[in-house]
């Protein structure tokens, strides 16, 4: 099998224009992404995007609820809010800000009446994707206040006037209001809202300080995701060579010789993983030199991970192009399903960037659990332990598709003679 | 003694199509034997199913006694397989693309080394054996795929059209190389639709025709088939009743193929001799626009058998 993956490393290197693109393309993006979000080394983090608010409800208790959850430590791994006045929309003519969050008066009682009400967003034309990651976060904010408006409006009212009363209210009746709210989500939450409810878990079961431990700048972070993307399309390229091998007649020859034609397929797997591994060492040699990367704690499991994600990504691939009617099809139907793992997998968007219903996608694909675990090992200082889930899912997954593939791509290419 | 190449009732069928309908023939060791015919005249379907490629609808092919049904690669360690289409990898240098093929047959160290450096100079290809296959021209890439089929030394080596589209200089070259691989003790099935290759190449050929053996034998029983002496080719007016009938007045002098217009004849040698022959054709009242006169070959042993020339 050796003299196959030999052949195929000499003729990339001959020809090396399609590998140069898959090594600039995550280094290329990482440069571009990391300037939009303001660059930074290895110990920075995605820097948080200012965003200006103007309360013009300021008595509304649900709007100051808003402003001060905007404001609250937890915001500012991710937003820095700054309460304006009138003043907010010249700080935007100034381009200031990533954003204006206009909360309009009457925003409180409009909610607490079940009466429609919009929240203004003003965003800076000069930015690409803060903004609208600041529309995004509102629009969750949005479905929260309507939904729970919808749901606890009684209780809504009882507790505004409580606040109104500025009086320590009574222990009892504080006891009753709280008692029916918890009632209602309870028994509401696992049908009504299931999405918000599960990204709210998700943030508050993180515990408190954890991404102060992260080493991970953004130019890290963005090269990493995108390696991932690139490694797939690596995948497509090598296991492709097979319909390249087929058109030019060398299929056929190899298949004349002793040589079984599901070795000849798994030597081209093999291939497939030891170019994604270089391509992989590649990068992370450009990221450490760069500054971008750290040298992770625990090495043998960046190494492993790569390891089967290339094996899964090129089970992913072959499986495609088993199932495929022709080179064409297989080559749309990859490139489909390699971008569409990567916008749900977090390889375009940052995981925690992604609305919660893609988010519920992620799981599905392969450069989730991929990026999930170097995320780890790279950046939190996890150890192989720590990412055995990923490692498992990624393995199994590899092997089971690798056998599945080869049992598909045999039939196929035993009928290449005319 | 055991022939190299056995093959008994081979058929081909797909769906409608019968690309080979129950050809039988045998090679033996240091021979050349041909295989001429048109194409799409099953030649190449013919040496898939012999060396393994395509299962045969019905039929056995033995190489050195072993089946390939039954120990297909046993069998495909016996064979160099050199395909019509020009399958080398244009990026890789002449030397690594007979590394690469000679790797697969477990050659390995100085054996392949050598070996490698001694068919780079068979076929003339030692001074650019570095160079990447893509700088060559057609007729070297042509001797590299020949190369390429006999770095593991093969028994029986199966080529198909290793010729074509190549100049006449290139194509003496690789019939020499054909020659002198026969010459040292190998098999050799070449298949071809050039007559004068067939001829000056093969020891034994079969021509073949929609998958069909159509005859078989010596270059010199082939032409034996038309009879001895000279062929004669008449062209004119006549209605080919009238030139049949001619004919037949005329001692030794026998029909090939006769159509309206066109005929085609042999004077035999012990026959009247070809101006005797004509001044009967003439004194028969039939008058010729065109005269040929000739020693008979397989093109038209070909005319003769399928009715049609063979690069129709």
């Amino acid at each position: 099998m050796w003299p196959l993956i030999l052949k195929d490393l000499r003729r990339r290197l001959r020809r090396p224009a399609s590998t140069l693109v898959m090594v600039a393309f995550p280094l290329l993006m990482s440069l571009a992404l990391g300037s939009v979000f303001g660059g930074g080394g290895a110990n920075d983090r995605f820097p948080p995007i200012h965003i200006l608010v103007e309360n013009q409800d300021p008595d509304g208790f649900l709007a100051n609820a808003l402003v001060n959850a905007l404001g609250s430590p937890r915001s500012g791994d991710f937003i820095q809010a700054e309460a304006v006045g009138d003043e907010g929309r010249s700080m935007m003519e100034k381009g200031k800000a990533s954003a204006l969050v206009v909360i309009p008066e009457g925003f409180s009682q409009a909610l607490l009446d079940s009466r429609p009400t919009v929240i203004h967003i003003v965003r800076n034309p000069s930015e690409g994707i803060k903004p609208e990651i600041v529309v995004l976060g509102s629009e969750l904010v949005a479905t929260y206040l309507d939904q729970g408006s919808r749901l606890l409006g009684g209780e809504l009212g009882q507790i505004k006037e409580l606040v109104d009363a500025r009086q320590i209210p009574p222990a009892a009746k504080v006891g009753a209001v709280a008692a029916r709210i918890t009632e209602r989500l309870s028994g509401a939450r696992d049908y009504l809202f299931p999405p918000l409810v599960g990204i709210a878990s998700a943030k508050e079961a993180e515990p408190e300080g954890a991404n102060s431990s992260t080493g991970g700048g953004v130019f890290g972070y963005v090269l990493m995701m995108t390696t991932v993307m690139a490694l797939l399309f690596v995948a497509v390229r090598s296991v492709g060579d097979l319909f390249e091998e087929q058109n030019s007649g060398m299929l056929r020859r190899q298949l004349a010789t002793p040589m079984p034609v599901a070795r000849i397929i798994a030597a081209k797997f093999l291939f497939s993983v030891v170019l994604g591994l270089l391509v992989m060492a590649i990068l992370a040699t450009t990221g450490l030199a760069l500054g971008w990367l750290d040298v992770p704690a625990a090495p043998g499991a960046a190494i492993l991970l790569g390891l089967v994600f290339n094996l899964a990504a090129c089970g992913v691939v072959a499986v495609i192009m088993g199932l495929s009617g022709n080179e064409k099809q297989a080559g749309i139907m990859s490139w489909l399903i390699v971008m569409g793992m990567s916008a749900l997998g977090g390889s375009m968007v940052p995981l925690q960037q992604l609305p919660a219903a893609m988010r519920g996608l992620a799981d599905y694909t392969l450069n989730y659990w991929a990026i999930d675990g170097f995320s780890q090992v790279m950046f939190e200082g996890a150890g192989m332990g720590d990412v055995a889930g990923n490692l498992a899912v990624l393995a199994g997954t590899g092997l089971l598709l690798s056998v599945l593939a080869n049992a598909l791509l045999v039939r196929r290419f035993r009928k290449v003679a005319p | 003694m055991t022939p190299v190449l056995e093959v008994r009732d081979l058929h081909k069928v797909f769906g409608d199509l019968t690309a080979v309908d129950g050809i039988s023939f045998s090679v033996n060791e240091g021979e050349i034997y041909g295989f001429l015919g048109p194409n799409g005249a099953g030649k190449t379907t013919s040496i898939s199913m012999i060396c393994g490629l395509l299962p045969p609808t019905e039929g056995e092919v033995l190489v050195m006694g072993l089946s390939i049904a039954e120990d297909p690669r046993g069998v495909k360690r016996l064979l160099g397989v050199v395909p019509q289409e020009v399958a080398v990898y244009e990026e890789l240098s002449a030397r690594m693309n007979l590394e690469f093929w000679g790797g697969i047959y477990g050659l390995k160290g100085k054996a392949l080394r050598e070996r490698v450096n001694g068919l780079l100079a068979q076929v003339g290809l030692d001074d650019r054996a570095a160079e990447p296959v893509k700088n060559f021209s057609g007729g070297m890439k042509r001797r590299l795929n020949l190369a390429m089929g006999l770095v593991h030394d093969p028994q029986l080596i199966l080529l198909d059209e290793p010729t074509v589209g190549i100049d006449p200089q290139a194509r003496h070259k690789i019939l020499d190389i054909v020659k002198q691989i026969a010459a040292d003790g190998r098999t050799v099935l070449y298949t071809t639709h050039y007559l004068e290759e067939a001829e000056d190449l093969c020891d034994r050929l079969a021509i073949i025709d929609h998958g069909s053996i159509l005859a078989e034998g010596t270059v010199a029983e082939l032409k034996a088939k038309l009879g001895e002496g000279s062929l004669l080719t008449v062209q004119g007016g006549f209605k080919a009743p009238e030139l049949a009938a001619a004919a037949g007045a005329v001692a030794g002098l026998q029909p090939v193929e006769i159509i309206d217009g066109r005929g085609m004849l042999v004077v035999g040698r012990d026959g009247p001799g070809v101006s005797n022959a004509l001044s009967g054709l003439f004194q028969a009242g039939l008058a010729f626009d065109d005269i040929t006169i000739k020693e008979p070959n397989l093109e038209d042993l070909f005319l003769n058998l399928t009715g049609r020339e063979l690069r129709d």
